[in-house]
């Protein structure tokens, strides 16, 4: 027996050896090109920009079935999206292009199989576009790949990342922590500690968001710190259990122990984090997320939660649609669309999602 | 096409009510007639259903849940459990991507990757056998730890860059390119797993151990050797469908297989394999997980609504539970 | 005479086997009544009958002149009958107090008035003289001071009759003590007493009567005060002689020792295990309930941990520490639980007689299906299973056929010496008698056989030398002439009182 370990042991430090070993000798590339960062993409453009360069969307001719896959339904900012495409469906619809969307989702967000399943069958129906929001960077890639094979334009809708596909369409992640840190900077007066709360480690939105947030309060706030930096896996639990540990260890008894800010990668545990924070009375921070999902708005409005930083997911599915048609009608666009976003405060909870991003419907030429 | 027609008119021929009851006396038999059902009636509901690229979809997940599924056979024969597979699918995906990137032959990429499988699969015998762990705790804490250790290889980042030699070789299709060559990568793992389990005496001891522990210490059997072998290969199981994974997608996501080990036990438990130990079969298992992805693959073809298609495998894993009982009564009303 | 408890022609069967022979005899209010009788003499059925364990018999029970019959031992409970047994389980998880009133909870409103319990828990504990308190965890107490949470359980239902089933056998001298003491406190308030032992001096000690039974039937009884050890183990034998096995061939054995134990020991289990057995000799290991004869045999066949001393086997001393180790030595084990450690449920005939010794069958990896089963079929006819069907599952077979698989499954690996633990423990007259046949050829072809049982019509009948043990020693080894029901019996019954 103690052979049959030792023999183990052995074998599992030669394995761990040769994985590390393959690391130093060729380390991930990031210049790799199956490794696309749409936030850094040369090809780059926002979606008002894009449309002033496009003019008015094509008129279609013949009938068009689009598939869209959402990462889950369970989660209502999933839920939104699909609205969002369907709206806009219904808008060129209306505005005399024969399309249509079936919207689907996989059972959960660990269902990585069934939504590659979904993708298949609408390949196997020969739909004409398909609009994927992969669970993870690779679980759709076989499906990307085929429905490329077969003639089928496929963009790629806020995350995951499909390296492969000719077309993203989303906001800028990046971007999402840029705006963050640039509010919790301004209203700590450039002063104070702040904390981060991630999303699943390696998923490329937590990773982005957090990039942004933190690059930027170095750039424009070197006396604001970053003192904690933890994974709550998109959760609210997980970010409430967190919050609770954090405001234990920072009781506000000396500028050290205070905390003045938390970031969240999603308003999902953003709200974990107010539950958290209803029970402690020692530090008051601010506490950010992304998303904008409804729960937020109140939320904000109950003045619970400060901000957060919106995509307007019912807008970026309308974005979606008109970017396939414009695909379809040939039109050049580019690898990378930049969705709006902007970040909700109380001071603009109440506008109109359209006052705030200054949305228009997009036109449709005539006949 | 009247040479078809011809023919099915022979197989039809063969389908007495007799031939079929008698079928569906064995677990196997009323496995697969169960399979032709689900089939049958998705194909009416969407002739889509059974157009190539759906049969290779549901092939290719059968795939990699088959693997998965005769692997944990081999831990619930045990009277066990293996909840570390999913963690244990995505070691070996990480590890394997990590070498091939590495530029290593994908052959002994292969050959290190079954060895991760068996090496972490063993530590879980080692665990309920050496320390007398429950295997259900035992591997709830295994599951967490590889699963860490999976992360920290990769860093949470996927691992790209994949070479295409390697996929190709665990992910081409053949005849038409309708069928999966992994398909006969299960089929022989299958294969192998049921002589092992029913023709040797490792598979022997593993049933003897399985339903009755005291009595086969009683009758001289090392039931430690027992069962970390049982849970090694339970590992293998796991790895080889990494493997596969890892081919059809090219990336090596270090989430890959989270709550696939439920996959694993559903597919598992509609074969008819016994959560009590000492019954079940790599066959049944494999049949199971068709079963399943066929049921799956039709859910969505049938364009069920996604809340819906919950309840219904939710619902498929209970009728399967049950069909144990109505077997009974069939072999007392044949006899 | 105040007759409170009356038993009236009782009879008990199992299947064919008839466990108690109408039996009948009285209990007085406030007595100590011992029951007394080798193990399968029908004393605990009886309690069972009584307790409501057991419903379908024939006979009637007068309890206070009442005619009674429980559907439960909770429905004894309620009647005033509580059963303090070993084997009646505390919930350990639970405080002392919650589980005296557990079942039996005192409320206000909907909630459990945990105040009102540890009260009248206490003050019970106290009586008892309990130094442990209600709010203490049943988990942090010793074997003996569970037993006294199961009576102060039976106080707190207001019992006035109590049985107790082997009640000293877990407990330390103290303890013992102790209980001899809470005893006398129950007698004296008027709690009326059943009392199975086996140990003598305890019955003489604390007893005011002591009924004998013999194979299931009551022989008489006793006033403890007055009857002698050496009268009342006369009353506990006196079989007929056709009761008895009987050997065809007696003594087989040769000079040659094929195994000799020495000096071994389990701490807390048994100590100081000496003997030799001979090749071609039935050897006998006799002993009551916890006397630790299965533990011994394990020991010897490396089912059990922690165990020194040495074994020799034909004359070499060898290593054993795992039944692997013991059947590379030619010993096999015919175990005491016939469907928890006998045979795998799972398996048909077949595949239980050759499990131990499947390599046999093995070419080139895999097994010959044919040869494995036309092989068991020969040792299925060779020991006349029933039905003689090598493909059927061995759990579906009647006790003594299942047996007979057991048995197979070491002919089949042809062990030299082969351990038999209760080998008829609930089969039928005739497959004993085969069983028996079968033992004897053994020998004949010069095997070795070891038999524990506690069936001591088998032991006499049977064997060329007899080891007894009681509660973990090793009393006496008795040999041929020397075997009688008399001799063997006192020195089980704890054989302090050699001459």
């Amino acid at each position: 027996m103690k052979k049959f370990l030792s023999v183990m042991i052995m074998v599992f430090a030669v394995l761990s050896f040769a994985a590390c070993n393959g690391n130093q000798k060729d380390p991930i590339p990031t210049a790799d090109p199956t490794n696309f960062n749409p936030d850094a993409s040369s090809d780059a453009v926002n979606y008002y920009d894009l449309r002033d360069q496009l003019g008015a969307v094509p008129l279609l001719e013949g009938s068009y079935t689009f598939g869209g896959v959402a990462k889950a339904f369970e989660n209502e900012y999933w839920r939104t999206l699909k609205t969002g495409m369907e709206t806009g469906a219904a808008k060129f619809y209306e505005g005399g292009i024969n399309v249509t969307i079936d919207m689907r989702s996989a059972l959960g967000e660990g269902d990585q199989t069934g939504q590659l399943a979904i993708v298949q069958d609408m390949i196997t129906r020969n739909y004409d576009a398909i609009l994927v929001s992969p669970i993870t960077d690779g679980n759709l890639v076989p499906g990307v790949e085929d429905a490329l094979e077969a003639g089928i334009p496929v963009v790629n809708v806020n995350d995951g990342i499909v390296a492969i596909a000719p077309n993203f369409v989303g906001p800028n992640a990046y971007e999402n922590g840029v705006l963050a840190a640039n509010y919790i900077g301004e209203q700590l007066n450039g002063e104070g500690q702040v904390a981060i709360v991630t999303g699943m480690s390696g998923a490329f939105a937590a990773r982005q968001r957090t990039l942004g947030f933190k690059e930027t309060i170095e750039a424009n706030f070197p006396n604001i710190t970053v003192v904690e930096e933890q994974t709550a896996n998109w959760s609210r639990e997980e970010a409430r259990n967190l919050a609770n540990t954090w405001f234990t260890t920072y009781d506000g008894s000396t500028p050290e122990k205070t905390l003045d800010a938390i970031f969240c990668n999603n308003d999902t545990m953003a709200l974990g984090v107010v539950e958290a924070n209803e029970a402690n009375d020692n530090v008051d921070p601010i506490i950010v997320g992304v998303d904008g999902i409804s729960e937020a708005y109140d939320a904000i409005r109950d003045g619970k939660l400060d901000a957060t930083v919106d995509s307007f997911p019912l807008f970026k599915g309308q974005i979606a649609v008109e970017m396939a048609i414009r695909i379809l009608a040939g039109q050049a666009v580019p690898r990378v669309v930049h969705t709006p976003q902007a970040l909700i405060t109380t001071a603009n909870v109440d506008q109109a999602a359209t006052d705030i991003i200054q949305w228009t419907d997009p036109q449709i030429q005539t006949k | 096409m009247s040479k078809v027609n011809q023919m099915m008119k022979n197989v039809l021929k063969k389908f007495t009510w007799n031939n079929i009851k008698q079928a569906m006396a064995s677990r196997e038999g009323l496995l697969i007639i169960s399979i032709f059902i689900i089939v049958g009636v998705f194909t009416i509901i969407d002739s889509v259903y059974i157009m190539p690229r759906n049969i290779v979809n549901i092939l290719e997940q059968s795939v990699v849940n088959g693997f998965l599924a005769v692997g944990i056979t081999f831990a619930i024969v045990l009277a066990g459990i293996d909840l570390s597979i999913g963690s244990i699918y995505a070691l070996s995906i990480v590890f394997v991507s990590k070498f091939l990137v590495g530029g290593m032959n994908p052959f002994l990429a292969i050959g290190l990757g079954i060895l991760v499988g068996a090496i972490f699969g063993g530590f879980n015998g080692v665990l309920i056998s050496k320390l007398k762990l429950q295997p259900f705790i035992a591997t709830l804490g295994t599951m967490s730890i590889y699963r860490g250790i999976a992360y920290i290889v990769t860093n949470g980042n996927p691992v790209l860059g994949i070479p295409t030699e390697y996929r190709q070789i665990l992910n081409s299709n053949t005849f038409g390119s309708i069928v999966p060559v992994s398909i006969f990568l299960l089929i022989a793992f299958v294969i192998f797993t049921q002589i092992v389990l029913k023709k040797t005496r490792p598979g022997t001891y593993i049933y003897s151990v399985g339903g009755n522990e005291e009595s086969a210490f009683l009758s001289g059997i090392k039931i430690d050797r027992i069962k970390i072998l049982g849970y090694a290969i339970s590992g293998i199981g796991g790895a080889i469908a990494g493997m596969i994974l890892l081919a059809q997608l090219g990336t090596g996501e270090p989430i890959a297989g989270s709550g696939a080990e439920l996959n694993a036990i559903a597919a598992t438990a509609i074969g008819g394999t016994s959560l009590a130990g000492g019954k079940g079969s790599p066959i049944a298992a494999f049949l199971g997980a068709i079963l399943l992805s066929a049921l799956k693959v039709g859910l969505i073809v049938a364009m069920v609504p996604t809340f819906w298609q919950y309840v219904a495998t939710g619902a498929i894993i209970i009728v399967a539970a049950s069909v144990e009982i109505i077997q009974k009564r069939l072999k007392s009303s044949t006899t | 005479m105040n007759e409170y408890i009356e038993f009236k022609n009782i009879s008990k069967s199992f299947g064919k086997i008839e466990v108690l022979h109408n039996v009948s005899f009285s209990v007085k209010q406030g007595e100590v009544h011992a029951l007394l009788g080798e193990n399968g003499a029908g004393k605990s059925t009886l309690l069972n009958i009584f307790h409501g364990v057991y419903q379908d018999y024939s006979g009637e029970i007068f309890y206070n002149h009442q005619p009674i019959k429980f559907k439960s031992v909770f429905d004894a409970n309620h009647h005033g009958i509580a059963k303090v047994h070993q084997e009646i389980n505390l919930v350990n998880d639970l405080t002392v107090g919650e589980n005296i009133a557990l079942g039996q909870e005192d409320v206000k409103g909907i909630f459990v008035d945990r105040k009102k319990i540890d009260k009248k828990s206490n003050d019970i504990l106290d009586e008892l003289g309990c130094s442990f308190r209600s709010r203490t965890k049943v988990s942090s107490l010793t074997a003996g001071e569970k037993q006294m949470v199961l009576i102060a359980k039976a106080l707190y239902s207001n019992a006035n009759t109590i049985s107790f089933d082997e009640p000293t056998a877990a407990l330390s001298n103290n303890e013992i003590d102790h209980f001899f003491k809470t005893v006398e406190k129950l007698k004296a308030k008027g709690v009326t007493i059943l009392y199975v032992s086996h140990r003598l001096n305890e019955i003489f000690k604390i007893c005011d009567r002591v009924t004998v039974f013999l194979d299931g039937s009551y022989v008489n009884t006793f006033d403890a005060k007055t009857i002698t050890k050496e009268k009342l183990i006369h009353s506990m034998v006196g079989r007929n002689v056709e009761m008895f096995a009987q050997r065809k061939m007696p003594k087989l054995y040769t000079n040659e020792v094929a195994l000799k134990v020495e000096n071994l020991n389990k701490p807390g289990i048994f100590s100081g295990i000496d003997f030799e057995v001979r090749r071609g000799e039935i050897f006998g290991l006799y002993g009551l309930v916890g006397s630790k004869r299965t533990d011994v045999v394990r020991a010897i066949f490396g089912a059990e941990e922690h165990v020194s001393g040495n074994i020799y086997i034909g004359g070499e001393k060898v290593n054993i520490n795992s039944p692997y180790d013991a059947i590379k030595h030619g010993i096999g084990l015919v175990p005491e639980e016939r469907k928890s450690q006998g045979f795998v449920k799972v398996f048909n005939n077949a595949e239980n007689i050759t499990l131990t010794d499947i390599g046999r069958y093995i070419n080139k990896f895999l097994i010959n299906d044919k040869k494995k089963n036309s092989s068991a079929v020969e040792y299925i006819k060779k020991l006349n299973v029933q039905p003689l069907d090598s493909k059927k599952m061995t759990a579906t077979l009647s006790g003594g056929n299942q047996q007979k698989i057991v048995i197979a499954k070491w002919l089949h690996c042809n062990s030299e010496i082969l351990i038999l633990d209760e080998p008829t423990k609930g089969i039928d007259v005739g497959a004993k008698e085969e069983i028996y046949n079968l033992l004897e050829e053994l020998v004949s072809q010069g095997k070795t056989v070891i038999i524990v049982s506690s069936e001591l019509p088998e032991i006499i009948g049977l064997c060329d030398t007899v080891m007894v043990m009681s509660e973990g020693k090793q009393i006496k080894i008795v040999r041929d002439k020397f075997i009688n029901e008399k001799e063997i019996l006192k020195y089980a019954l704890g054989g302090e009182f050699d001459e």
